[in-house]
């Protein structure tokens, strides 16, 4: 191997380590944790860290630039659509029905 | 070893790993006592399958793969909305 390649899968596998690393936390915290909010903060790290760091990994171990654009719209994906999937878990743990809070609209 | 074969080991030791975060959440997912905990387990596990596909897709040369990630994340959304509706609904009834 020449010192380019060496350099990409150092790097490469640091950041996909890394982001198992996240993965695995998340996943004692989900297991270990007392309380469903505390449980979906240990989600969310998996979610928007994990998933950067091992698609960011990915992109550097084998760059194909379709499969990175592809890659960067899930990660988009996940990052919309995480939040206002958490924040819907929320209103259900609080009792409220989605989409219809009082005061914020007429009738 | 070539650079590409050392690829091919890390992508697959990830994947392995990927795969027994996955199965642990999905017991979670099982035996999470509230709605809440299955629905917060349910979406991990979807993102760490999303993960596991692009990391599949790597592997075997096949990028085409990543597409059917794509679809996942967007109906992981949907499916977690319309849980958290049916959900609620049913409590609204009681």
């Amino acid at each position: 191997m020449t010192i380019a390649e060496w350099v990409r899968l150092v790097t490469g596998g640091i950041l996909l380590l890394a982001g198992l690393f996240f993965f695995v936390t998340s996943v004692i915290g989900n297991l270990r944790f007392s309380n469903a909010q505390a449980r979906m903060h240990a989600a969310g790290l998996g979610d928007t860290l994990g998933i950067l760091c091992v698609f960011c990994g990915l992109a550097i171990l084998c760059f194909d630039p379709v499969f990175v654009l592809k890659m960067a719209l899930i990660v988009a994906l996940i990052w919309i659509s995480g939040p206002a999937c958490s924040h819907l878990i929320a209103g259900m743990l609080a009792g409220e029905k989605p989409g219809k809070k009082e005061g914020t609209r007429k009738k | 070893m070539t650079y590409q074969e050392a690829v091919q080991a890390i992508l697959t030791g990830a994947a392995a790993i990927l795969a027994c975060c996955a199965l642990v959440c999905l017991a979670r997912a099982v035996i999470g006592p509230a709605p809440a905990d299955r629905l917060i387990a349910a979406n991990m596990t979807g993102t760490q399958v999303m993960c596991m596909i692009c990391l599949v897709a790597a592997r075997t040369g096949e990028y085409g793969f990543a597409d059917a990630a794509v679809i996942f994340a967007m109906f992981s959304f949907l499916a977690s909305a319309v849980f958290v509706r049916i959900v609620t609904e049913r409590r609204k009834d009681k």
